[in-house]
């Protein structure tokens, strides 16, 4: 169903509010729509619009002779602003403009180009934005924090990078750590978020940490980032049906508190549990076993690594990168690390590619993108691959095969070079304290497929350019 | 005095030509009638009509004010012998005057609730066009306007 919502208030806020209110509501429902107008009067916020009934909307209309409050509910939606007067003296036309209304935090009035903007986005798209959004800033201090403190306090031994305990280093690992661990459940809550307001947040950020957690899943690995976009999506569709339930005005105030959190967390862990974590199992030891059939014969060494760099870069922390990684750390106990050399070379690749690729065409990224470069390159040249899942989030069509690809050359490329990695860790930072065998052959097999990643990935930006 | 009273509707009422004069003249009804302050009660009136007229078009204006010595608000009717000028959003003459008086500090939330829907029901042109049908009968008017809102 159609449906618009707004705000209305005046100076005095006796008469005029509600007169605005009530003029909007009937102008509306005359032309089919669902109407909820919220008034801000002198007896407080009446009808107040909750962050489901902003998400159903189609539009906003603020009638209002003074500042209203809360407008940034309005985030993304089409927002025209009016007075009072206008809105009782002529309802109908209010509506007709507010079908081409500028999008509310982008620079409102010069409308033309941000209507492109929001015929092109799908909903989808949107809300996948806004977790990704609200994720970046974990990501980055994250990644930067664990970054550092690896690059400066880590020493490379047979169990990876080892911080000693104790020191500031370790801290601020430790510190990164959680910013990492949060960055999912910020993903999948504000995914939900998006599309059914606050009542989703917990089923989402719990569902994603559940997700993730091995303990509760009963496998080897969560599901990492896709994961999460599972779940923010799943529980927000979910919440948003809930809210779709007719419920007794009585019952009302307790569903967004009460009832739809715990039933949303019930639902979403039962399926988690019941459903993926069998799957999450055999596809890991599927992958196993087709990586162990390919390492039997040296001469399918090129595939391997082909295989390997593709399933680091796939979902980047999530089951599959997993089972390679893990796979490689196994090479370096049995004595002949050159797997996990493979897994070096392409673990750096995804995020200095995407953060480089910032800097060759830097017309083609959004602010946020822009911004987010710096610390993707960091985070590459200290291995850490999740400093790309900002990018392949937003941009997913796009970035996948580039970053797939450009893994998958710089795995391979290493076989052929023969790089061991003694350090169950990966990117740059393994060369420069030592743990290869040829640092310059190292460096070279990740530029090459830094190289290709950001080729094809300018290539397909330069292309949508070109088309839009 | 209840807080709308047929003694608080004047109805043929000559209130002047332009809206100035039709604010005083309103504001000496109400003043005498409810034993107000005449010169603030005239003040507030012209306040909000600075803000923005409130004359919503058909014909009507709700004229709002709020005084000191109020336990309760006052809502009143005038019917104007003569159309006035009252800048309306539709630039018609206005032809009855509903004048809400608010207490300077009312926190009785059932008050508002009740001027709120009095305001929401000013939006009903079928109503509107019943209060223009009564305006000369005073008590017409009264039960018309009582029967759709239930006044404290």
């Amino acid at each position: 169903m159609k449906k618009f919502v707004g705000i209305t208030k005046c100076p005095v806020g006796i008469a005029h509010t509600y007169m605005a209110a009530e003029k909007l509501q009937k102008a509306g429902q005359a032309r089919g729509y669902e109407v909820k107008i919220e008034t801000q009067g002198a007896s407080g916020v009446e009808d107040e619009l909750s962050a489901a009934d902003v998400a159903d909307a189609d539009f906003v209309i603020i009638a209002a002779d003074v500042a209203v409050d809360g407008e940034e509910r309005f985030n993304g939606k089409p927002v025209l602003y009016a007075k009072t007067a206008e809105a009782i003296k002529d309802s109908d036309t209010l509506i007709e403009k507010a079908l081409t209304a500028g999008i509310y935090g982008k620079n409102q009035p010069k409308t033309e180009a941000k209507q492109e903007d929001s015929h092109e986005q799908s909903p989808i798209i949107k809300q996948l934005l806004n977790g990704v959004s609200h994720m970046i800033p974990f990501v980055v201090v994250g990644g930067l924090f664990i970054a550092l403190s690896i690059a400066i306090g880590g020493h490379p031994t047979k169990a990876g990078m080892v911080i000693p305990p104790h020191t500031i280093w370790s801290s601020m690992n430790q510190i990164g750590t959680i910013g990492f661990t949060l960055m999912i459940p910020i993903l999948a809550g504000y995914i939900a978020y998006a599309i059914s307001g606050r009542a989703a947040l917990a089923p989402a950020m719990i569902g994603a940490m559940v997700a993730n957690n091995t303990d509760i899943l009963g496998t080897k690995a969560g599901t990492g980032f896709i994961g999460a976009i599972i779940v923010g999506f799943a529980a927000g569709y979910l919440v948003k049906w809930f809210n779709s339930w007719p419920v007794p005005k009585d019952l009302r105030p307790v569903m967004p508190i009460f009832v739809i959190p715990l039933l949303g967390v019930g639902i979403i862990s039962a399926v988690l549990i019941l459903v993926l974590g069998a799957p999450i199992s055999w596809l890991m030891t599927a992958l196993q076993d087709m990586l162990t059939a390919l390492s039997q014969n040296p001469e399918t060494s090129v595939i391997l690594g082909v295989v390997i760099g593709a399933m680091v870069a796939i979902d980047m922390g999530g089951p599959v990168n997993k089972v390679a990684f893990l796979f490689g750390v196994a090479s370096i106990t049995a004595g002949h690390p050159q797997i996990m050399g493979a897994v070096a070379c392409a673990v750096a690749v995804p995020p200095l590619a995407l953060g480089i690729a910032t800097f060759v065409r830097r017309d083609l990224y959004t602010e946020e993108e822009k911004s987010a470069g710096i610390p993707a390159i960091l985070m590459g040249l200290i291995g850490i691959t999740e400093g790309a899942i900002p990018f392949a989030t937003a941009n997913p069509k796009q970035v996948f095969p580039s970053i797939i690809a450009g893994s998958a050359v710089a795995s391979a490329v290493g076989m052929v070079f023969k790089i061991t990695d003694a350090v169950p860790h990966g990117g740059p930072i393994v060369g420069v304290l030592g743990a290869t065998n040829n640092i310059g052959l190292f460096f070279l097999s990740i530029l090459a497929g830094v190289a290709v990643a950001v080729a094809i990935l300018t290539t397909f930006k330069v292309r949508k350019a070109r088309k839009a | 005095m209840k807080e709308f009273d047929v003694e608080n509707i004047f109805t043929d009422i000559v209130v002047g030509d332009d809206k100035p004069t039709a604010l005083a003249t309103l504001a000496q009804l109400f003043a005498d009638k409810n034993g107000l302050d005449r010169v603030a009660l005239t003040a507030g009136f012209n306040a909000r009509e600075a803000e923005s007229t409130t004359g919503f078009g058909n014909g009507v204006a709700i004229p709002h004010a709020k005084v000191a010595g109020l336990t309760q608000p006052v809502v009143g009717i005038v019917t104007f012998e003569t159309g006035v000028d009252w800048e309306a959003l539709d630039d018609a003459p206005v032809e009855i005057a509903i004048a809400l008086i608010m207490p300077l500090d009312d926190p009785n939330k059932t008050h508002l609730k009740v001027l709120s829907k009095f305001a929401r029901k000013l939006m009903d042109d079928a109503f509107i066009h019943n209060l223009k049908q009564n305006r000369h009968d005073a008590m017409a008017l009264y039960t018309l306007v009582n029967d759709e809102i239930e006044f404290n």
